[in-house]
């Protein structure tokens, strides 16, 4: 952790890549948590295709990430980004969007962690599930602020085993059914598979968060471009080749439970692979959460000039407030912070997006590559943002 | 030669018999319910048929059961058949039937389960660890406008929560 005058520390690039694979789902969470349910059941058939194609949709708003960290890598990530486009106001706007986002995020995802996928893997659990929620919220909080680099060793640590559990799930699947190639063809529903692709790609949209240690990792922004690429181009192909065998669940409820990796597991290889896949989900979903956390005292550091060590205290107060609120009816406000935070991150992404489009313009160089990048980004922002408002919970 | 061979054989299918007519039996004792798995790419129908005769087919990740999803009070036997992939079993549980089952038979199998079915809610399912999660899932209410089981005509599949 950087001391209280808000020093960084340099930090390795092996520590990076942990970090930045941890952002992308990350990637067990996509796996066995996030992707049949992003999918939808009626596109399950095609799985393998629309994971491919909500990859290779994201390309697009990685493209701008990748080309606003040429020119400034710093811990003001995204909003130093918005900044050098169009200034400092919309930056603040963008940045502070962004921060409301995540800290909600942190709040609303602790509870899902303890309500819902917790007790897939330990049923037992839920007499326990209140002091869980504080624990979980007070441990990790702790954990962040006061020793965030074992946390990034942990990260590290967490992201190998789960390309391990990753591997030996999509390996129990092909060993009962085989390799079909049938995964990434369109058998029917072309709408419902359109729009598993757009789902999928929003999936990605944590990927930015290693911008924000731009400032600090060895090597500087060209280091930094190289893990942000690397990082998502093999959760990417890891992604496709170990969702693709899970078409074989075409016509089950897979994508509508809690925790669908659990159960492939059970049904594919026994209660052994289904508890570790239950617990390294468990891990993956608070690596991302603890990835969140310090790319926001980065941010709070970048835009008020606060120490990182102070603005890690802040981020902590607010998501223990949060957990501590939540507790009132934990599941009615999981479902009452999800959707604000969600609008908040698409409005946040679609500022830095349009940006980009607007800085090309003003330099006079808008090429139709970057007028097509930045079409596709806020258009998939926009996508994002109609399926949460039409799922919102309050009307 | 012929002749000793011949006896021999009818010695053993005289204690398969026996042995079968044993199990059935066992297996219908307390509980008011009978099961009668069969061999993977079977068509038995033998053993206790002697409830209202209903048709259910399991596939990965369905039940289907034939007719209509309401029935009448009283005894059926269920005749299930694996048109899956996969070892699948019909289990039942509702009032007075608690988790009655087929026990798990092969793809292409069949499989006869008699319960005595009261007024309220049963659940089927197949009770190998995940199926009723991915959707082998099906409830019939007995009692209120029952017309008992249906064996033909058009099937109704409840797969999780929906009709298709």
């Amino acid at each position: 952790m950087s001391d209280g005058a808000g020093e960084l520390r340099p930090l390795p690039s092996i520590l990076l890549w942990g970090f930045a694979i941890s952002c992308l789902g990350g990637p067990l969470a996509l796996l066995a948590v996030e992707l049949p349910d992003a999918v939808g059941g009626r596109a399950l058939d095609s799985i393998g295709l629309v994971t491919l194609a909500g990859a290779a949709l994201f390309v697009a708003p990685m493209l701008v990430w990748w080309r606003f960290s040429a020119r400034i890598a710093s811990s003001g990530g995204l909003y130093a980004f918005t900044r050098l486009a169009v200034g400092e106001r919309v930056a603040r706007v963008q940045g502070w969007t962004w921060v409301v986002s995540y800290q909600l995020y942190l709040g609303f995802t602790v509870t899902e962690v303890v309500y819902d996928l917790l007790p897939q893997a330990f049923p037992g659990v839920d007499p326990w599930r209140k002091w869980l929620l504080v624990g979980v919220a007070c441990g990790l909080a702790a954990a962040l602020v006061f020793a965030e680099r074992a946390v990034l060793w942990v990260l590290l640590g967490s992201v190998i085993a789960q390309v391990v559990v990753m591997v030996v799930l999509a390996g129990a699947v092909l060993s009962g059914h085989g390799w079909s190639w049938s995964s990434f063809s369109v058998a029917s529903h072309s709408g419902s598979v359109a729009r598993g692709i757009a789902n999928a790609s929003l999936l990605f949209v944590c990927g930015s968060l290693p911008l924000f240690l731009g400032g600090e990792v060895t090597g500087g922004g060209r280091e930094l471009r190289r893990i942000v690429a690397g990082s998502a181009g093999a959760v990417a192909v890891l992604l496709v080749v170990t969702a693709a065998p899970l078409a074989v669940y075409a016509g089950s409820d897979l994508a509508g439970l809690e925790l669908p990796g659990h159960t492939v597991a059970l049904v594919e290889s026994g209660a052994t692979l289904a508890r570790w896949v239950a617990v390294v989900a468990i891990a993956s979903v608070l690596g991302l959460m603890a990835a969140e956390f310090i790319a926001l005292t980065r941010l709070l550091h970048a835009m008020t000039g606060a120490g990182v060590q102070r603005s890690a205290r802040l981020v902590a107060a607010g998501f223990v407030a949060l957990a501590l609120i939540s507790l009132i009816d934990p599941e009615r406000l999981y479902s009452y912070m999800i959707t604000p935070s969600l609008v908040a991150l698409y409005v946040s992404q679609v500022i830095v997006f349009g940006s980009y489009g607007v800085m090309k313009l003003r330099e006079r160089v808008l090429r139709p590559s970057d007028l097509l990048v930045t079409a596709v980004s806020c258009g998939l922002m926009l996508f994002g943002l109609e399926v949460v408002i039409s799922q919102q919970p309050y009307f | 030669m012929r002749y000793h061979a011949n006896i021999r054989t009818f010695a053993i299918a005289a204690v398969v018999a026996v042995v079968a007519l044993g199990a059935t039996a066992c297996g219908s004792g307390s509980s008011g319910s009978s099961s009668t798995p069969a061999a993977a790419g079977g068509d038995s129908t033998t053993g206790a048929t002697n409830g209202t005769l209903v048709n259910v087919s399991l596939k990965e990740y369905s039940i289907t059961v034939s007719g209509t999803m309401t029935l009448a009070a009283g005894t059926y036997t269920f005749h299930v058949t694996n048109d899956g992939t996969m070892g699948h079993n019909l289990t039942v549980n509702g009032p007075g039937v608690s988790n009655q089952t087929t026990g798990t038979f092969d793809a292409g199998g069949t499989a006869d389960l008699t319960v005595t079915l009261k007024n309220g809610t049963y659940d089927l399912y197949c009770s190998v660890p995940g199926h009723k999660a991915l959707g082998m899932d099906a409830t019939i209410t007995v009692g209120t406008g029952g017309s008992g089981g249906g064996s033909s005509g058009g099937g109704s599949t409840q797969s999780g929560g929906g009709w298709s």
